[in-house]
């Protein structure tokens, strides 16, 4: 987030926010932002590209742009990196076998310099799924107490999309540490 | 060459078609397009390529059937201009070369004057992806007049819509609107007739985090009015509607 974008959304007074939601394949981000708009989340299917999805949220205009997670899309993400407020990482936490590429994907996402402003807010997800790891239990595995995450605004939820739950405090935080960075001039 | 800050200058509908179909070399399609009241989540309208069409004709001119194709007739409830907020889904696939910057801008008139104008921008689109654009627009309370004017007027409401891939127009669709004066004695809204199968399975599902859309939607108006006046450079002409989505 550079000073002169931070400037231009002061002046205007959009209180509009880019959020990118990112993971794994079969993480759950596409099921987790039509449940927290209130849509039918039974016949969701692999995103093969993005959704763009306006959210009005808190007097807030939430941008979130939802891009696929498969192997062979994720070269194409940094293509959505310019002006991003928030990351939302997705979490499977059922998903043990991969929280090892989870990881690696995550911390090589907070590398990229276009980046380097931008809040993170981890959802935990499938929290309902027996098996699930707890929040905590990603917290650690995911190293997020580590170095690379010191200079780091970051939160972690843990949820549920298809109960809903957990959804509406991940948000929150998300649009609160935002709006506490960029809009606190205004 | 027509570029974006040629088409957002217009002030009226554009005589002809500003490109020929084969401008879209990049394989742009349109699967699907809805219409929902953004707060109860019920259809107001669809069309997509296993949908069969309703309330939907083209204006078929056997002289010219390029042209016949990218003029459509629409048929929309009246309620699609007196919802608080109105949401609109998009669902399109783009062919084998990536998109560098794919903007949309869409002009609506009535009656030959620019009553509001919307401008997003993709940006990159990935090769051979199948993508979803769902965008809310708040519309404030319009004059019952003028709400009374265009549902009295069929097909005298149109619009431009221009696709760009940077400044480079691939496609040009016109289209013109019917609105469908709602019976309120009836229980339900004709929309909720035309698609009752898809509007009933909402009720059932969606734990979701219910409430959110209700509670949160106050203030979001104004401020983008803002940034589409500033845009614009002329907001006597905007009129009351004006939503400008454009993220550079």
């Amino acid at each position: 987030m550079g000073l002169l974008s931070i400037i231009r959304k002061v002046k205007s007074k959009e209180r509009e926010c880019r959020l990118l939601i990112l993971g794994l394949d079969n993480a759950g981000k596409t099921t987790i932002l039509k449940s927290f708009n209130g849509e039918d989340i039974n016949s969701i299917s692999p995103t093969l590209g993005f959704n763009i999805k306006t959210l009005e949220h808190r007097g807030y205009t939430l941008n979130c742009w939802d891009v696929g997670g498969q192997q062979t899309i994720r070269s194409y993400w940094r293509n959505y990196f310019e002006q991003t407020d928030g990351v939302i990482w997705v979490v499977d936490s059922a998903d043990r076998v991969r929280m090892g590429d989870c990881k690696r994907e995550l911390i090589d996402l907070m590398g990229q310099e276009k980046l380097a402003g931008a809040s993170l807010m981890i959802f935990a997800n499938k929290q309902d799924l027996r098996g699930a790891m707890s929040r905590d239990q990603i917290r650690e595995v995911l190293g997020l107490d580590g170095k690379e995450f010191e200079n780091r605004h970051w939160g972690i939820f843990g949820c549920s999309a298809v109960t809903g739950e957990g959804l509406l405090e991940g948000m929150d935080w998300m649009t609160e540490d935002i709006s506490g960075r960029i809009f606190m001039l205004s | 060459m027509v570029t974006p800050s040629d088409v957002l200058e217009f002030r009226k509908p554009a005589e002809n078609f500003l490109c020929t179909l084969s401008a879209n070399c990049y394989g742009i399609d349109f699967l699907q397009f809805q219409i929902n009241d953004y707060e109860t989540k019920k259809i107001i309208f669809e069309v997509g390529k296993d949908i069969p069409p309703v309330n939907m004709e083209m204006d078929i001119d056997f002289g010219n059937m390029e042209d016949s194709f990218r003029k459509i007739k629409y048929t929309f409830s009246e309620d699609v201009l007196r919802l608080p907020l109105i949401g609109t889904s998009l669902v399109f696939k783009v062919g084998d070369k990536p998109l560098e910057d794919f903007r949309m801008i869409e002009r609506h008139y009535f009656r030959n004057k620019l009553v509001k104008s919307y401008d997003f921008t993709f940006g990159f689109c990935i090769p051979g992806s199948t993508n979803t654009w769902d965008t809310v627009y708040s519309l404030p309370p319009l004059e019952d007049d003028l709400i009374s004017e265009m549902v009295a007027s069929p097909y005298e409401t149109t619009s431009d819509s221009f696709y760009f891939v940077g400044d480079t127009l691939v496609m040009h669709n016109k289209a013109s609107y019917r609105y469908k004066i709602e019976d309120l004695a009836q229980a339900k809204r004709s929309y909720e007739t035309d698609y009752e199968a898809k509007n009933s399975r909402l009720g059932a599902s969606g734990g979701g985090a219910k409430g959110t859309a209700g509670e949160s939607k106050a203030g979001g108006d104004e401020e983008s009015k803002g940034v589409a006046d500033s845009k614009m450079g002329d907001s006597d002409d905007e009129g009351p509607w004006s939503k400008n989505a454009d993220y550079d």
